[in-house]
């Protein structure tokens, strides 16, 4: 199952200081997804990758969140 | 030195907690219930302070009001057990203290929830006070942080916002104190509705 | 802007498949007969989403529980997407929709300052030396020189040891006849001039101290950006960054950090972070003292330092291949720096503290009046004499196995008696490093078992204390047998 179409890349994809659209979260993984549904990471959503190393960090609307890679992976942008 | 003043105020603390809380609860026999739910870090602890005037480790780290809550306050003229849950996203719970919060709201019958929410994340938030008050359950909004929002270029439109929801909104900035009496008497207010 | 409307298309796109969950819901509910506090719609969206504790509920209490299910898989079946992310872009929808009619918004950044501050901490090439003069700052020179050195030594020199032992020893002598009484209240291990004098002038500024330093840290919100900087070397050990909330307060309290591990998302990771806390992590009483007693010879607590943080990278490494489970997941909200509010700080400070002492004061004196049932009946001597061969092949003298049996009741309760041992000259270097690491392995004090029992499970609990005896005895067996074939001398 693939939440988008075949243009939208993932997050981790980006280069630190990008800015993005949330696209569509990956739903492979339930579990991933819907933590990522709980943190209030959803389609439409304005999101700047922060950085990739030691952890991802990036900014959603206006909140920073920090997840590992196998999360963040889930997530799927549009460049802007 | 400063032990001798550090156990001094603990005794104080403790009497306020124990001694007062008793009498409380002797000459108040039937309480009204009301549940505070929230996202962690959204400022739930101090509102909680503010109601019930007892202390609670207030935490700027998510996760870490791992038991409940409870105090007692006096809102208008009716006594109110006040619960303070951990933190809580959604209404399906991923983690064990959002299964606590959970069977919290399934198994006490409160007279009010509020959920309080953070100004400059409505977007993120706003979806769990739909499910709330789609959930049936007697809900109040609480937008906290306004000032920090403020500060970030948001206003929000508290009335507004009521009138959509259908819901009674109160905008505080709980950390400096500001919205703080006005929400007291909306959930007065609420809770002589609520009786008549 | 043509972003925006593909990205409402692919909303769109979505949304028709929620009519079919709309109806879905209402057949369901329909079918709900009993009552469930929260209204029947959202019961029913619940178990759409696959909530298994609503659908236990709901199977226990309705008999068509079979047709309700079949609507839930033929409606998962229907749908191209989990139905949890239909319904949840269903709400976000509407509150998209509420907002722009409610929300004003003339975007400013935040100030530089602050992003400069936040972006500091978090960049592993600041962020690593900032963590460290944290806690050279915090833990060694506040908690380790003030807090146990300066404060300790005022409290304890000053006051117990000048004024009140003696004039207790004093009293009770002179008011009480009987010996063995004597001994339970004064004298060397009575309740007053050991319980009490151990809590209060040991326990109470080191303890103290530590939740100063960490609720400062708390406040500021400092901690979730040290979560994400650990989280890669956390998962080795099986854990994540959220971890280090129960392993750096662990540093504090062992017993409080126990019971906050159960924040942690996985049974795995919580049997380890118990372990790893029962195991190498010492809490600031047996912290304090320990580095007092070391303090003298950088050399020593370098090696004490090193050795026990092999052991805590080994275990937990091992305990993550042995333990089935899959990998942890690491996500959290990284809050806003703030300069940490007073009175949080001081309440928060307090309050555990109070926890602290209605947790420990009655084990202080517990701990007492064992040991001098022990005395008295000669339990004690007798375990002492079973441990001699034990002390022995770990090169420490016999009388270094009352610390051992003193940190049963209490991890610093130990630590204080190897202090006591240190002053009075009967240890060397390499001793002193054996005794303190194998004493920082070995078992969590009652308090810390009893809720390592309550959280757990009697079972867990027993394996690892199990595990962990013989494992700090002999860590210690190998530690003396390195550091004497090596010749080292510390």
């Amino acid at each position: 199952m693939k939440a988008l179409d075949e243009n939208g890349i993932s997050l981790v994809e980006l280069e630190v200081g990008e800015k993005a659209i949330i696209a569509g979260i990956e739903a492979k993984d339930k579990k991933k997804m819907s933590k990522l549904l709980a943190l209030g990471v959803l389609p439409g959503m304005k999101v700047k990758l922060l950085q990739k190393f030691p952890s991802f960090v990036f900014k959603v609307g206006n909140t920073k969140i920090a997840a590992d890679e196998s999360i963040s992976r889930n997530i799927m942008v549009r460049k802007d | 030195m400063d032990c001798c003043k550090s156990r001094k105020s603990i005794f104080s603390f403790l009497k306020k907690n124990f001694i007062d809380k008793k009498n409380e609860e002797r000459s108040e026999t039937k309480k009204h219930k009301l549940i505070l739910v929230g996202t962690p870090n959204v400022g739930k602890s101090v509102i909680f302070n503010y109601l019930t005037g007892s202390y609670v480790t207030v935490s700027n780290y998510p996760g870490t009001t791992v038991e409940i809550t409870r105090g007692t306050g006096k809102i208008g003229d009716e006594m109110y057990e006040v619960i303070d849950t951990p933190g809580m996203y959604s209404l399906i719970p991923i983690t064990e203290e959002e299964r606590v919060t959970r069977t919290l709201l399934l198994k006490e019958d409160p007279d009010l929830v509020i959920h309080v929410v953070d100004a400059k994340n409505l977007e993120r938030m706003l979806p769990l006070t739909l499910q709330l008050k789609e959930a049936g359950l007697p809900l109040m909004l609480v937008v906290n942080m306004m000032d920090e929002a403020e500060r970030l270029g948001r206003f929000v439109d508290i009335e507004k916002l009521g009138k959509i929801l259908e819901i009674p909104v109160a905008a505080t900035a709980a950390a400096i104190n500001r919205g703080m009496a006005e929400f007291k008497r909306k959930v007065a207010d609420y809770g002589k509705k609520r009786a008549a | 802007m043509v972003k925006k409307e593909q990205l409402e298309f692919h909303n769109l796109k979505f949304h028709r498949y929620f009519n079919d969950i709309e109806k879905a819901a209402g057949d369901i509910e329909s079918m709900l007969k009993s009552d469930y506090r929260l209204s029947k719609r959202t019961i029913a969206l619940l178990l759409l989403q696959d909530d298994e504790e609503i659908k236990a509920l709901v199977k226990k209490k309705e008999k068509s529980f079979d047709d309700i299910d079949s609507i839930i898989k033929k409606t998962r079946e229907s749908c191209p997407e989990p139905l949890q992310y239909l319904i949840m872009l269903e709400h976000q929808g509407k509150v998209e929709k509420i907002l722009r009619e409610v929300v004003k918004n003339h975007e400013k950044e935040e100030s530089s300052i602050e992003q400069w501050l936040d972006n500091i901490t978090i960049r592993p090439l600041t962020g690593i030396p900032i963590l460290l003069l944290v806690l050279y700052f915090g833990l060694y020179k506040f908690v380790g020189q003030f807090g146990a050195g300066t404060v300790v030594d005022f409290i304890e020199g000053n006051i117990f040891e000048a004024y009140v032992n003696p004039w207790i020893n004093r009293l009770v002598v002179s008011l009480i006849p009987y010996k063995p009484v004597q001994e339970l209240l004064a004298l060397d291990y009575g309740i007053i001039t050991l319980g009490i004098r151990y809590a209060v002038a040991i326990i109470l500024p080191i303890v103290g101290t530590f939740f100063l330093v960490f609720s400062i840290i708390e406040d500021s919100g400092y901690l979730p950006r040290l979560a994400l900087l650990v989280d890669r070397t956390f998962k080795v050990i099986g854990l994540n960054g959220r971890a280090v909330i129960p392993m750096t307060l662990g540093f504090g309290c062992d017993t409080m950090a126990t019971l906050v591990s159960r924040t942690l998302e996985t049974k795995r990771e919580r049997i380890i972070a118990t372990l790893l806390l029962a195991l190498a992590i010492p809490c600031s009483a047996q912290l304090g003292v320990i580095l007092a007693l070391l303090s003298g010879r950088p050399y020593a607590m370098a090696v004490w330092v090193g050795f026990i943080f092999l052991v805590f990278l080994l275990i937990g490494y091992l305990s993550a291949k042995i333990l089935p489970g899959e990998r942890p997941d690491f996500y959290m909200e990284v809050p806003p720096l703030r300069i940490p509010k007073l009175n949080n700080v001081l309440e928060k400070t307090f309050s555990r503290m109070q926890w602290y002492f209605i947790e420990i004061v009655p084990m202080f004196i517990l701990a007492s009046v064992l040991i001098w049932f022990g005395k008295i009946t000669g339990l004690f001597d007798f375990i002492m004499n079973a441990l001699a061969p034990v002390m022995s092949s770990m090169g420490l003298p016999k009388k270094a196995a009352e610390a051992f049996l003193f940190g049963f009741f209490r991890r610093d309760y130990g630590a204080a008696g190897l202090y006591d041992l240190q002053k009075s000259g009967a240890l060397n270097g390499v001793q002193m490093v054996v005794a303190s690491a194998t004493l920082t392995l070995f078992v969590p004090c009652i308090a810390q078992f009893s809720i390592m029992v309550k959280e757990r499970g009697i079972k867990t609990a027993l394996a690892i204390v199990g595990f962990i005896i013989p494992f700090a005895f002999i860590s210690g067996i190998a530690l003396n047998w390195m550091l004497n074939t090596l010749g080292v001398a510390l």
